[in-house]
């Protein structure tokens, strides 16, 4: 019965429908997976077994009179630890958050359970959600199914291990700089970053802030594209204060035929160069995209300076990231920006300047960024889609000396700075753009590698064609060994 | 024939498509009354026409083919000097500004020039849209029409004393802090305050800008609530950027009966006491509300501290103001921050601190700001409409001693605050919230005053529906006198 495990979501919604299998028997599948393999990967972190049976047993029952609680129905599933599940802790991995418990549910939390799934524990994150792998000083360290010495990614690592290892059957996540994205690529599942502005993180945050984060966005993680089609049609809605005369409205794929379709292609990029395993894969997706019709352009993307881009992303996210800091430490940041020679333009000078900016730096910025946006819109009149690499190796080894900004990763035997690992996903996550993560393989070492389908402003649904048309070309998610 | 200028735009409209009046026939009549009466006023300050005699011939010969360019086909109109209109200056009273050339229209006069609109001049402002009154030393001061030694308002003061005069048909202004709402009140007019998004600001700025301003909105003045309504629905739309899977949906009227209406007054407050004549005049509509089986219920608001929300106003309302400061002044305001007392919080101070705020400090605010917009939405579950005064006094003389925030004013024969005028636009501004002012007759001193009707966001065609029905009952707008 261990395939079952790593069946998708949509899948196991229809195999519960046709009461192949029952609600709580799938729970209780899942539930002893997680006994067995979670021991060593430690992505389940917050557990809620109980409740999860009971409601297992209501849906059952449910289903037996003839109730349909939506296309979730039944279906086991986890959601990141930064998400709000009411009477489950919400903590970021911050020690001093340990007892806060929450009081009601996040927004897409409530979607998931309206349309019927069964929620059964949370998966785990870094301190602040700000790292490419998992750990943190209240759950301990996340290990990636494919190689347990290696790191899942992060934020949303817990998310990615839980479905790669078949713990679970569908994940939420989020991501601000590839937090979705990179987990996905490191584990060899799914996941789609969609349009900033159109999923709500409503109680997707700390200390019940209600205000949506620049950037950052709430989506789904999975082991098939119809699961991330279906959750991100689940979970669209506005923020709460909007809704009553906005809505999102996100436009069909303008096709759906992969032979129709065109591409243009982002290989690497000065500011943080693409290793050749990861080159590599891109390369396979683009030949077989080429081998099935797709026209495929050899257009990068738009005509701004690269390097503006990144110094642009950088200011915004840290602006929106060193704001949670606690007084005394941005008090502390404030004095050491104010020291910075004027000449350094060091990532870490250009993290302080951001984080410590005036309002009125940020809101110019800010403008600059909007010239990005409309240089991207103009771009994608030209292609559906712009494949792109989502970070430059695969799972790396776990490495959890010093702060992210002063560690440096090995590509292809050359030292480069572990902070622009995010160049891939902040350069287009900056503007704004979907972008859907899918599996292209793995490398020579046995390890998953996956690529991003970036679409424009509102074309999630472009991404999320483009993904399921080439795994049908190329194969999709594929189980790590030893998860039988 | 004088009449004929104090008509409405739909008015208008309506008599040019029966052919009663020609396009350029209503268009030299307008161009009359402004040679005859702006010397006076001074309220068009820009002038284009010769233009707009081709534009309305070719209206005419357009009709006469059976050609309909849309509802505004060959009405006469202006628009706020802060619009780009191709060819004509845009300086917000700036004498830099002033050759600037421009060369393209705002999305806003795009989609009237669109209906048809024939466009013949731009209305005076404030420097930099920052005061209560409109002079600056580009164009120099414009009258109120009720009483040439008093002001008409600001920002928008341009816009309402041509309406008031009948000098132009229907007018386009802008408000951050009651620039649409106080003109409209001094001079006798209708003037809509959108909720915030719902129609592009793209255009109505200083230098090429892409993001919309905070709390900024451009909307409609005119003479007629039905005029309102109409330029409401030729204007509304996302931002550009946002247009592709953002959709503005402005829900219908709940009812467009007053006896089925539940209104809510806020009559007072102590940040900004209200004086006897405009008290006298929101008394008026209330008794006339009753009189129509209205449920008149006396809660004023929701329940936050009003000095408090006054302060968040006033913070995050310098924030934009000063991110619009070039380098020079804004380093200015940035050591004049630096040297005030950490328990000084005057006006000044709280200004001074919003202006040179770190985006941090602007985040907190904005979230304090956006529990405000969450206790306005359970507020107005409970409430259709809530009337409030725009300003606590009728027009007041010309006043150009000083700065802004240091200047005094009397109400009731009380020293107050002049800048504490915007109090009654900026707390329910900040929030997002639409707003009409429609005019509620004048004081015994033959001044007008206007009464806002505040909705939810979103919540817009609720606002001008109960600023027509209201005008059924205790009559609408009225010409001043002398101006046949």
């Amino acid at each position: 019965m261990s395939d079952l495990a790593f069946r998708s979501a949509t899948d196991l919604a229809a195999a519960l429908r046709r009461k192949e299998i029952g609600a709580l028997e799938l729970l209780e599948h899942y539930l002893a997976r997680v006994e067995r393999h979670d021991a060593a990967l430690n992505a389940v972190v917050v557990r809620d077994f109980d409740r999860a049976r009971e409601r297992a047993k209501a849906a059952d029952a449910a289903r037996a009179r003839g109730e349909d609680w939506g296309p979730l129905h039944g279906v086991p599933m986890t959601v990141k630890e930064s998400y709000n599940v009411a009477g489950l802790p919400t903590t970021w991995g911050v020690p001093e958050m340990k007892g806060n418990i929450a009081r009601s549910n996040a927004l897409a939390v409530d979607r998931m359970l309206g349309a019927g799934a069964t929620i059964f524990g949370k998966t785990n994150v870094p301190y602040l959600l700000s790292d490419l792998q998992s750990y943190n000083a209240i759950y301990g360290t996340t290990n990636n199914p494919w190689d347990l010495s290696r790191g899942p990614g992060g934020s949303s690592g817990g998310s990615a291990a839980a479905l790669a290892s078949g713990m679970t059957g569908l994940e939420i996540g989020s991501d601000i700089g590839g937090s979705i994205r990179n987990p996905a690529h490191f584990c060899g599942v799914y996941g789609h970053k969609p349009t900033w502005g159109i999923l709500s993180p409503r109680g997707h945050a700390l200390a019940d802030v209600i205000s949506p984060t620049d950037i950052s966005v709430v989506g789904p993680l999975a082991r098939s594209i119809e699961d991330l089609m279906l959750a991100v049609e689940l979970m669209t809605a506005r923020d709460p204060l909007d809704a009553p005369g906005l809505k999102v409205d996100l436009p069909a794929p303008r096709t759906r035929a992969l032979k129709e379709m065109k591409v243009g292609v982002w290989r690497t990029d000065p500011i943080m160069p693409v290793g050749a395993e990861v080159a590599a894969r891109l390369d396979h997706v683009v030949q077989a995209a080429r081998a099935a019709g797709a026209e495929v352009i050899e257009i990068e993307r738009p005509p701004f300076d690269v390097a503006e881009a990144w110094a642009i992303y950088q200011f915004l996210l840290f602006a929106v990231l060193l704001s949670r800091q606690p007084d005394a430490r941005y008090a502390e940041l404030v004095k050491q920006a104010e020291a910075l020679d004027p000449n350094d333009n060091s990532d870490r000078a250009i993290m302080l300047r951001g984080g410590t900016c005036r309002y009125r730096d940020w809101a110019i910025h800010n403008e600059r960024r909007a010239r990005l946006r409309a240089h991207w819109a103009e771009f994608f009149g030209k292609v559906d889609v712009l494949l792109a690499p989502i970070c430059v190796v695969p799972a790396f080894p776990h490495q959890q000396e010093g702060e992210p900004a002063d560690r440096t990763l090995d590509v292809d035997g050359k030292a480069q700075s572990y902070w622009r690992h995010i160049f891939w996903a902040g350069i287009t996550g900056v503007a704004l753009l979907p972008s859907t993560v899918f599996p292209a393989g793995l490398t020579p070492g046995g390890l998953p590698v996956g690529i991003q389908a970036i679409g424009p402003e509102y074309g999630d649904r472009m991404c999320l064609e483009f993904a399921r048309a080439i795994g049908q070309v190329i194969g999709g998610f594929q189980p790590p060994p030893g998860y039988d | 024939m004088s009449e004929l200028a104090f008509r409405s735009a739909t008015d208008l409209a309506a008599a040019i498509r029966r052919k009663e009046v020609g396009a350029a026939e209503l268009l030299e009549h307008y161009l009359a009354r402004v040679e005859r009466f702006d010397p006076a006023l001074n309220a068009v300050v820009v002038r284009d026409f010769e233009r707009a005699r081709a534009r309305a011939a070719a209206a005419d010969a357009a009709l006469a083919r059976g050609e309909e360019w849309g509802p505004l086909h060959g009405v006469p109109m202006t628009v706020k000097e802060a619009f780009n209109v191709a060819g004509l200056p845009t300086t917000w009273g700036l004498p830099e500004l002033k050759e600037r050339p421009i060369q393209g229209n705002a999305a806003t006069v795009d989609s009237l020039l669109g209906a048809g609109a024939v466009i013949f001049g731009k209305t005076n402002v404030p420097v930099l849209l920052s005061d209560l009154q409109s002079y600056n030393p580009v164009y120099g001061t414009t009258s109120n029409p009720w009483d040439p030694a008093r002001a008409p308002g600001g920002s928008s003061g341009g816009s309402a004393a041509a309406l008031a005069a009948g000098l132009t048909g229907l007018e386009l202004g802008s408000d951050i802090g009651g620039s649409i709402r106080n003109p409209a009140h001094f001079c006798g007019v209708y003037g809509h305050k959108p909720t915030w998004g719902v129609l592009p600001q793209l255009g109505h700025e200083l230098g090429p800008q892409l993001v919309p301003a905070e709390i900024g909105v451009v909307g409609p003045l005119a003479r007629s609530a039905a005029d309102l309504a109409l330029a409401m629905e030729l204007m509304v739309a996302a931002n550009p950027l946002d247009a592709a899977g953002l959709r503005i949906d402005l829900p219908a009227p709940r009812t467009r009966s007053l006896r089925e209406m539940k209104v809510a007054v806020w009559r007072d407050d102590p940040v900004m006491p209200i004086g006897t004549e405009v008290a006298a005049r929101l008394e008026h509509v209330v008794q006339a509300l009753r009189g129509t089986g209205a449920e008149v219920v006396e809660i004023e608001r929701p329940p936050f501290d009003t000095a408090e929300a006054w302060q968040v106003y006033q913070f995050m309302l310098f924030a934009v103001m000063a991110s619009m400061q070039p380098d020079e002044p804004y380093a200015g305001l940035v050591q004049m921050a630096a040297g005030l007392a950490p328990g000084d919080a005057s006006d000044g101070a709280l200004g001074l601190r919003g202006a040179t705020s770190r985006f941090r400090d602007w985040a907190q605010h904005n979230e304090r700001r956006n529990r405000l917009r969450a206790q306005w939405a359970s507020f107005f579950a409970d409430v259709d409409i809530l009337l409030a005064p725009v300003c606590p006094t009728p027009a007041f003389p010309h006043q150009h001693e000083g700065e802004m925030a240091t200047r005094m004013m009397q109400v009731d024969g009380q020293d107050r605050a002049y800048f504490r005028q915007v109090f009654w636009s900026g707390i329910t501004g900040m929030a997002n919230l639409p707003s009409t002012v429609f005019p509620a007759g004048p004081t015994p001193g033959g001044l007008p005053v206007g009464i806002q009707a505040i909705g939810p966001e979103y919540g817009d065609r609720m606002c001008i529906a109960f600023a027509d029905l209201i005008g059924h009952v205790i009559g609408g707008f009225q010409a001043p006198p002398n101006y046949d």
